[in-house]
């Protein structure tokens, strides 16, 4: 049942119109029963990697609560080492082991190892993250642990966001799981409308673009400026794919009264790369600043006790190991990869770069005058931020670090008459994307649009569908970020 | 509990304007797609690309197939090692229906050959030859007929994975009439092109160890979709005299065990030409004689992936086998002989 299938979309109109119809007391019940109908749709066995994680963080973290001095900080430890210790088990512990046996092969010539045949649970990634930053918050005093089991349940299982996110906080969301909320039509009307957009981004933008990034990077030891434009297209690809993804589950957030975290703003529209990382998957970029990033800066400040260190500044130190450290982590967190990783530190790199050189590019920014035409400033600064992304996400795409490298090898900038067609459909359908994106960024500038009667924008609507259903793929491609 | 919302007749008003507006540019849009796809998929292209054959006697050997054909059977060889000029007319969504009425075309235009080799493929029968690809006879898809009835209230959903393909055949000509004015290489359309095409390099299959579940494919049963169309086709060749020889392409070994009744339909192929005297079929499709196992001898293929191509050393590994054979086949038939018997 994946969310862009017929199946899914009954399943939702069940939930949410039963969901309505019943007692506020009821609500959880229903929630949590469809969401592990939901997951175990998917393979029953499952249901218990994720029903033992949620049991044991509860109970767990009610301990923590009422204990003190090392009991608290051993039982933090349990409280966050069992989710991590399953997500290593079935996400990870074939790629340390085949890295492990070819360091033997390498050494003291043992054989080579094959991949494990294991399953791995979907979305583990991302329940992990929402069970570690629980049990954290509840450590750090910023939330009571839940004392109710049921909505704790709900919490990590919520069927919108199980597979894929948004990471949303504990704290954010109990709230509002328990507060009794009334069916009102706005609320269903936006829900309706962010799914809509999040199915047109998947199914019209990202699917379609499919097509060409594969070929490109199935046989990119063709010369072509197509390698070029495969590139760029990926960034759209995912973009679309996971944001669509997003509004989609937002959507359905929304129809149930909830309102869930921004997951994305724009990010192509970024100024840098750390600008990016406010924009791109918001609550993954959170959760690794608070739960990660600040404290692996925090230890390494405190680990450098002189102000300079071979002449470079403590915090800068701190900054980059803390940064270089987050973004390896964030890169093996979305897939069992050492070109994951690799994506994750080349982030890094920029990041560290960019922090470390910000008073040059000022000054250089100055020196030819830049700084007068702030507008083309911009444009410069989004292109040069959209281009490097483009770059990282060829090792994110790329099977293994030789594909990577063909292609990077073969880009180029000539292109040939082979595949223009559609090339430039293909461009035609992204600038649909970024037309209409533009319009509802800046709908606070165009007040014409509250203007227009109801009844004309319904028919908007409709053309709006007419052509997402002819321009849309008819494959069933599984959403990208599922399998992270 | 639910309330009804302030406003609720504007709300209603909304609703119907939307479902009619819906209706209304689905029609819109079906009609324009239609009128579109018609018009790029002209018959006079397909007569004019006959017509225009130089030597038109000389093509005395006709190819069809679907695309696994059109990667693994080449006039180039067939030329080099016959010395006999053969036309293919292979390539993806040309199935049965679209053979045979190219055959008739051919015949018109071009004359009759003397001898037909037909690709088989597992899905022959029950694969419907893609709509667009149709028009080329001037036969539209029935659907057109239903533009105008009410149900079903969605054309566009109806029709989803035609209409998806009349897209892609739209780019497709597009990219051809582009790449004509280029000069690039296109062996689907160039007639030249198609000559000299010798297969594709690349190879995309990736080997893995046989994995304890995938799904495992029946084949089409005779008559399915187009099974009519192949009982038209050797009764047409028969009334003809024309030589068939049926080859079946090598599939990779994955492919092979998820068209796991491979067996079977050859079979079925034996018996539905058992009363035709000049009908010869070949399966390559064996591991005994064709290593199947070979990644680099395929262009694709995968455990649960029906379908598999040759890439350009497959060919030639297949030619060591066929054309052999063909040799053998042209020789006892009389068929590799000029001049040619016709005017």
């Amino acid at each position: 049942m994946t969310f862009n299938s017929i199946p899914f979309w009954s399943f939702c109109l069940a939930v949410v119109s039963l969901y309505y119809l019943m007692p506020h007391r009821f609500r959880w019940v229903w929630l949590l029963a469809a969401s592990y109908v939901f997951y175990g749709s998917f393979d029953i066995r499952i249901l218990a990697v994720l029903a033992g994680l949620t049991a044991f963080v509860y109970g767990a973290s009610r301990a923590m609560e009422g204990a003190s001095g090392r009991a608290r900080r051993l039982l933090l430890l349990a409280n966050i080492g069992a989710p991590l210790l399953a997500l290593v088990v079935f996400k990870y512990l074939s790629l340390f082991w085949q890295a492990f046996c070819a360091l033997g092969h390498v050494l003291v010539g043992t054989r080579q190892a094959e991949p494990f045949n294991i399953l791995v649970p979907i979305g583990i990634s991302f329940y992990v993250f929402k069970l570690v930053s629980y049990a954290i918050d509840v450590y750090r005093r910023k939330i009571p642990a839940e004392a109710h089991v049921g909505y704790f349940a709900l919490y990590v299982s919520y069927f919108p966001q199980i597979l894929a996110g948004p990471i949303e906080r504990a704290g954010d969301f109990l709230p509002q799981a328990k507060r009794p909320v009334s069916w009102k039509l706005t609320s269903i009307s936006e829900g309706v409308r962010l799914v809509a957009w999040g199915l047109f981004k998947k199914l019209v933008v990202a699917d379609r673009l499919a097509f060409y990034v594969g070929e490109v990077f199935l046989s990119p030891n063709y010369k072509s400026g197509h390698l070029l434009f495969g590139a760029y297209f990926y960034y759209v690809q995912i973009y679309c794919d996971f944001s669509g993804y997003s509004d989609i589950s937002t959507g359905l957030s929304r129809m149930l009264g909830l309102a869930p975290p921004v997951n994305f703003n724009y990010p192509y529209l970024a100024r840098s790369v750390s600008d990016f990382w406010t924009r791109w998957h918001i609550t993954l970029s959170s959760w690794l600043r608070d739960y990660l990033f600040l404290p692996i800066t925090y230890v390494a400040m405190r680990k450098i006790a002189t102000d300079r260190w071979w002449g470079v500044r403590a915090e800068v130190w701190g900054y980059a190991i803390g940064t270089l450290l987050t973004m390896a982590l964030a890169g093996l967190w979305h897939g069992a990869a050492w070109t994951f990783v690799a994506w994750g530190v080349l982030h890094g790199i920029y990041l560290v770069v960019s922090r470390t050189t910000s008073r040059a590019r000022r000054r250089l920014g100055r020196a030819i005058r830049l700084n007068h035409a702030p507008r083309l400033q911009r444009m410069v600064r989004v292109a040069l931020t959209f281009n490097l992304v483009s770059l990282a996400w060829i090792l994110f795409r790329a099977t293994s670090f030789e594909h990577a490298w063909t292609y990077l090898r073969y880009l180029q900038f000539k292109l040939p008459p082979a595949g223009m067609a559609n090339l430039v459909f293909d461009l035609a359908i992204v600038a649909v994307l970024f037309g209409l994106e533009y319009v509802q960024r800046n709908r606070a500038r165009l007040p014409i649009l509250d203007r227009v009667p109801i009844e004309l924008k319904a028919v908007g609507y409709a053309l709006f569908v007419i052509a997402a259903l002819a321009f849309s793929v008819d494959a069933s491609n599984p959403f990208i970020y599922f399998r992270f | 509990m639910l309330k009804v919302p302030a406003g609720w007749p504007r709300y209603v008003r909304a609703t119907i304007a939307f479902a009619v507006a819906l209706v209304v540019f689905d029609r819109l849009a079906f009609v324009a797609l239609e009128r579109l796809s018609a018009r790029v998929e002209r018959t006079s292209e397909l007569e004019q690309k006959l017509s225009g054959l130089e030597n038109r006697a000389a093509y005395q050997w006709l190819i069809l197939g679907t695309s696994r054909t059109f990667e693994a059977i080449h006039p180039a060889f067939i030329s080099r090692e016959l010395g006999v000029k053969a036309f293919k007319e292979a390539s993806k969504g040309k199935g049965l229906r679209y053979g045979y009425e190219f055959y008739r075309l051919y015949k018109r235009l071009v004359g009759t050959p003397r001898l037909v080799v037909y690709g088989l493929d597992y899905f022959m029968f029950g694969m419907e030859t893609e709509a667009p690809l149709m028009r080329r006879f001037g036969v539209a898809r029935p659907e057109v007929s239903r533009a105008t009835a009410l149900w079903p209230p969605l054309l566009m959903a109806a029709n989803k994975a035609a209409n998806e393909r009349a897209i892609e055949r739209i780019l497709e000509r597009l990219q051809w009439k582009f790449a004509s004015t280029m000069g690039q290489f296109d062996p689907d359309n160039k007639v030249r092109d198609m000559e000299s095409y010798t297969g594709n390099p690349v190879s995309k299959v990736i080997e893995r160890p046989e994995p304890t579940r995938f799904d495992r494919v029946s084949y089409a049963r005779y008559p399915g979709l187009e099974g009519e169309y192949f009982t038209r086709l050797l009764q047409e060749w028969n009334a003809d005299g024309v030589v068939v020889v049926l080859v079946y392409p090598p599939d990779y070994v994955a492919t092979e065990r998820t068209n796991f009744e491979h067996g079977e339909f050859m079979a079925s192929i034996r018996q539905s030409v058992a009363g035709c005297p000049r009908c010869v079929v070949l399966d390559y499709d064996d591991p005994t004689r064709f290593p199947t196992s070979t990644p680099a001898y395929f262009r694709d293929g995968d455990y649960g992936s029906a379908n598999s191509h040759l890439s350009k050393l497959g060919v030639e590994q297949l030619n060591r086998l066929w054309i052999p054979d063909l040799k053998r086949v042209a020789a006892r038939f009389g068929v590799a002989t000029f001049p040619p018997s016709r005017p």
